[in-house]
């Protein structure tokens, strides 16, 4: 049985694809149509109890959280493709920092901007002017601390690319993108090369091939 | 070589990092950071934590920061010592990934600022948001609900075993419990039961302790 991740065209459920790619584990994706609020059904809270995407399932088993599914799939495949948890205890342990940096620092401030610049009118809520510029601008405080590590290391745990830089590809694109800010990475001389490296990686541009939201 | 753990004994992301090296039987030594005086803000703290927040490790030549990660890391490189806080095999461990990272986007998201408003600036004599305070408590009691409802079925979050999924939730739990809002959780049948057992475990106990919160 193959296994199936949920909600493909969202920013999330990149995180749990990309690394699919990357490893070279085939799998189904199942659409989830939020404008329908599908994600409330019970059908699907039995998979996702926050009513969020992704949700994975493989065989009988089930697990959510896109940044855990990440974790899964390296670990699970580790001999194949290219290892996204370091050689070591250490330099996983690098990993699990810039993972955890992405999820706790870098993510928040930047789902708030996608959200207010992109989805307000959509889900009908005011744009909020204020919070958008705080938001900025503790985004651009996280992205000068990123700026001084790059140009000391390649990648964010090391000399090698690993789970913590996939994490940003999803919410970075939507950055560089729809949300209009290219400029906060651009203007950053060893972001920008960090993020051109890890965007133009054919497991990210065959994510962005397949399952950008339709138009 | 005894691990260094950069940070304030009462602050709660320090806390997380004790709270697993006492359940690992991991020897460490304290180096107190003064919060209230921002020494997380000076030069020589940022050289070891760039965000400017608490807690960083440093073992050996090692250095690491994010409080996750660093349990994780211990947990991983001991993990034939003291509790196993990673679960029994792959699947497990996905699952108890899963609930530490729900903590940190749906739990602590909420709860932090619940905290800040409630105990902190109180104590700073700067004035809480009440109307945030109580948009918090909306929230945090649709999340407490898929919360008990997990631990209907399950002993503690991720299965059968105490783990860093349970692990991770405790400090945070710790402050709101010592609010008027411990309500929302003791008025919850499976989560109360729950946190009376996480509660009782002699590790915990001991932080207490060591943080003043118990004698």
């Amino acid at each position: 049985m193959v296994l199936k991740v949920y909600g493909p065209h969202f920013a999330s459920p990149k995180r749990a694809l990309v690394t699919l790619i990357e490893k070279g584990v085939p799998f189904e994706t199942v659409p989830v149509d939020l404008m329908k609020g599908e994600h409330k059904q019970p059908a699907y809270l039995a998979l996702q109890p926050f009513g969020t995407v992704p949700a994975v399932v493989d065989g009988d088993y089930k697990i959510f959280e896109s940044r855990a599914v990440m974790r899964y799939v390296a670990e699970k495949y580790r001999s194949q493709g290219p290892d996204l948890l370091g050689k070591t205890v250490e330099e996983r342990g690098q990993v699990e920092q810039w993972l955890d940096v992405e999820a706790t620092t870098y993510n928040p401030p930047l789902l708030n901007l996608t959200l207010h610049i992109m989805f307000a009118s959509v889900m009908g809520f005011p744009s909020d002017e204020k919070l958008i510029k705080e938001s900025e601008e503790k985004l651009a405080a996280v992205l000068d601390v990123y700026e001084a590590h790059l140009s000391k290391s390649k990648y964010l745990a090391g000399d090698f690319v690993s789970l913590a830089d996939l994490a940003h590809l999803p919410f970075t694109d939507y950055l560089v993108g729809p949300i209009g800010k290219a400029y906060l990475i651009k203007d950053r001389k060893h972001v920008s090369a960090w993020w051109d490296d890890i965007s133009s990686r054919p497991a990210w541009k065959e994510t962005l091939e397949k399952y950008s939201f339709p138009a | 070589m005894v691990v260094k753990l950069y940070g304030q004994v009462t602050a709660a992301c320090p806390q997380r990092v004790l709270l697993c090296l006492l359940e690992k039987d991991i020897e460490f030594e304290i180096v107190h950071i003064d919060l209230d005086t921002l020494e997380q803000k000076k030069p020589e703290h940022l050289l070891r934590q760039p965000f400017g927040q608490v807690p960083a490790i440093e073992d050996g030549n090692f250095k690491l920061f994010e409080s996750r990660a660093i349990a994780r890391y211990y947990a991983t490189k001991h993990s034939d010592q003291g509790t196993n806080l990673l679960g029994k095999s792959l699947e497990h461990r996905a699952i108890v990934d899963q609930w530490t990272d729900v903590e940190v986007g749906y739990f602590n998201v909420l709860v932090h600022p619940l905290v800040m408003n409630l105990v902190i600036k109180p104590r700073l004599g700067e004035e809480c948001d009440a109307v945030l305070v109580e948009e918090l408590k909306v929230k945090l009691g649709v999340v407490l609900d898929i919360y008990d409802n997990q631990l209907a079925s399950n002993r503690f979050l991720a299965g059968d075993e105490f783990t860093m999924a349970d692990l991770t939730h405790m400090p945070a739990m710790g402050y709101l419990m010592r609010t008027d809002i411990n309500r929302m959780v003791k008025d919850r049948v499976n989560m109360n039961r729950w946190w009376e057992e996480v509660t009782a475990r002699p590790a915990w106990k001991k932080l207490m302790k060591m943080a003043g919160f118990l004698t």
